[in-house]
């Protein structure tokens, strides 16, 4: 080993003790730093894919829409299934209606889906509460998101108003359409807020009279073997399909919350990464001061026959060192921290007198994380480079010391 | 006739201040043969600290040369200097400068890792040295935990481990109390007399620098015959 490798380390762990106390300090400031920019991270990760795997599931993978009702949809159905990546097809008509319960008005979203061929699509009956199956929906039935169902108390067997636009139309020509009395069958909870909030779902058929549909349906959701390959598949259809029919894809649907979340998680790393700035300062601090302190040595070191950058091979290594330890007990205390992370949230929730709140408010009862590498490659290397850096500046002043100078003061 | 080990000639220093230059030393011309001891005596401030940092090379001169062996060193870098000087000469100071974190063993070791690899022959000199200064029970006990003479006797084992042929000593015995300032001397004179190494020894001790083969005075910028 080099000379001034080992007197860096022999600084750091001195003969007689078993470590120094501004290795200590100093690592837990890289430690804290590195751990605390992980688990942002890893939670922004675990929560973001969360959400996307929500809307893919909830919005289907790839829809295929016309410039207004689609009265024949049949080839379309066929055109997507004849494409390997494809699943399952389903029909699906949306919009917007008012409806009573309990004497409460509310202007859900609505969407009609077809009891037999959309589970496939998008997994509703995994979002049903207590025992409600999707087979219960029918012409007289529907089900309410949790929000909704909380915001009107409605419960499994109430029964609810549901008014179309379709009315409007019929009262311009003087005609009367009555609402149409619905029982709601269940309650689904996706998890995913903006669903679960406010609105409903019926079957198509029910939809397509209310909305004057026929038998048209306002497009096609597509689930794919795999989600990923989304965009070369609305690509492909796009290229098969004719005017006014095209694809999207639930990233394009979903463009301007996945940029949200994007920019959630670099905006949060980039105000943690100054935790490990401040590390990186007080290490940079701590070691002027041991320069300073240990002037006179370097004198001697100097004197005795090292050279200027041998000297600061001693301090800059040492930041090194500090960077690598304690980007290494960062990452443990990442995954220890993490890893009890159900407890902790209990522990929160306790705190906050309420159990069930981390569940009722975030539909979760513990955090999702994601550990990508690529997150832990980029805060290890800042956390290093930083450390080393920290190191370089007294470093250079140590090189920077004359030894008959140091030698001399006092 | 064999060559000095040391020579300067024509050796001039002066150091700034706002009021101007304040020469220090004027066209010193000296040599110390192998083998031979010369003590430098002179009141303080008259320039020998400052003569021992320029013949050790860590000051430069403004005018004249220093040459060790018989080459003049302010010709060459200034780390090809620090290299030389880890194997041509040993430094002892005043205040020991020992690294606190490093027992005696490794202090006195750190010559030989400054001079590059470390060898099993270096370690074993190491003991030996540590031995003849009577450290041998000490070997792993840090700075903190040794007296001031041991501090000095460890700093004379680290001076001689790479067996340089020219030992510098500032006032090695200036912190110590009289007995131990006199078992020190006597080691000094003693090791460098057994490892045949010449010693250029700073002292305010007349009666210390009786005991060295060539005593010279140093005032007013030059030597002053006494």
């Amino acid at each position: 080993m080099k000379w001034y490798f080992y007197l860096a380390l022999k600084q750091l762990f001195p003969s007689g003790r078993f470590i120094s106390l501004f290795f200590v300090v100093a690592n837990i400031g890289v430690m804290l730093g590195v751990a605390v920019l992980l688990i942002v991270q890893s939670i922004m990760n675990g929560l973001g894919s969360e959400i996307r795997e929500k809307m893919a599931d909830t919005d289907g993978h790839v829809r295929i829409h016309g410039s207004g009702i689609i009265y024949d949809y049949e080839p379309l159905v066929q055109i997507a299934q004849s494409m390997p990546e494809v699943e399952a097809v389903a029909p699906y008509a949306e919009g917007l209606a008012m409806m009573m319960g309990n004497h409460i008005p509310q202007f859900p979203f609505i969407k009609g889906i077809d009891v037999f061929d959309e589970d496939p699509v998008v997994p509703l009956q995994q979002y049903l509460k207590g025992d409600a199956v999707v087979d219960d929906l029918d012409d007289e039935r529907v089900f309410l998101s949790s929000g909704l169902a909380r915001a009107i108390g409605a419960f499994p067997g109430s029964t609810i108003e549901l008014y179309s636009p379709l009315m409007l139309e019929k009262l311009k020509r003087d005609e009367m359409l009555l609402p149409r009395e619905l029982t709601v069958a269940g309650i689904f909870q996706t998890g995913y807020n903006e669903i679960d909030e406010n609105s409903m779902v019926i079957t198509l058929r029910l939809m397509q009279e209310l909305y004057g549909l026929h038998d048209g349906a306002h497009g096609i959701t597509l689930r794919l073997k795999d989600r990923d390959d989304a965009e070369a598949v609305a690509l492909r259809l796009n290229e098969m399909l004719d005017s006014p029919f095209y694809a999207t894809t639930w990233l394009d649907r979903n463009q301007a919350r996945l940029f949200i979340l994007n920019l959630e998680k670099t905006v949060m790393s980039f105000i943690n990464l100054f935790i490990i700035l401040i590390a990186s300062f007080s290490i940079a601090v701590s070691l002027f001061s041991a320069v300073v302190r240990k002037t006179r040595e370097i004198g001697l070191i100097g004197a005795i026959g090292a050279s200027s950058y041998q000297i600061a091979g001693i301090y800059c290594f040492q930041g090194f060192l500090i960077g690598i330890t304690g980007s290494i007990l960062g990452v443990l205390l990442t995954l220890g921290g993490l890893s009890i992370r159900g407890e902790i949230m209990q522990g929160i929730a306790l705190l906050a007198g309420d159990p069930t709140i981390m569940q009722r408010f975030y539909g979760f009862e513990i955090l999702p994380v994601e550990y990508q590498p690529l997150d832990f490659a980029i805060t290890i290397g800042l956390a290093i480079i930083g450390s080393t850096i920290a190191g370089l500046l007294p470093a250079m002043r140590a090189a920077m010391l004359k030894p008959a100078d140091a030698l001399r003061n006092e | 006739m064999s060559s000095p080990v040391l020579q300067t000639t024509n050796l001039t220093k002066a150091y700034a201040s706002p009021e101007g230059p304040i020469p220090v030393l004027s066209g010193v011309d000296m040599a110390v043969m192998p083998g031979e001891s010369v003590s430098i005596r002179g009141e303080s401030g008259s320039g020998k600290t400052t003569l021992l940092y320029l013949i050790s090379a860590l000051e430069s001169p403004d005018h004249g040369q220093v040459m060790w062996t018989g080459e003049s060193i302010f010709e060459k870098s200034s780390n090809w200097r620090a290299r030389r000087r880890c194997t041509f000469m040993g430094l002892v100071f005043q205040a020991y400068y020992l690294i606190p974190e490093l027992d005696a063993y490794e202090n006195v070791l750190m010559a030989a890792r400054l001079k590059g690899k470390l060898t099993a022959a270096d370690r074993q000199r190491a003991k030996e040295l540590l031995d003849r200064v009577g450290l041998s029970a000490r070997m792993t006990h840090t700075p903190g935990k040794l007296s001031g003479g041991e501090r000095q006797r460890v700093a004379l084992a680290r001076a001689l481990l790479n067996q340089p042929p020219l030992v510098l000593a500032d006032e090695p015995t200036g912190n110590l109390d009289e007995h131990t300032g006199e078992d020190v001397m006597e080691l000094l004179l003693e090791l460098c007399r057994d490892e045949g190494a010449s010693l250029f020894l700073v002292t305010h001790n007349p009666d210390f620098a009786t005991r060295t083969d060539r005593q010279l005075f140093l005032h007013g910028g030059g030597f002053e015959q006494r």
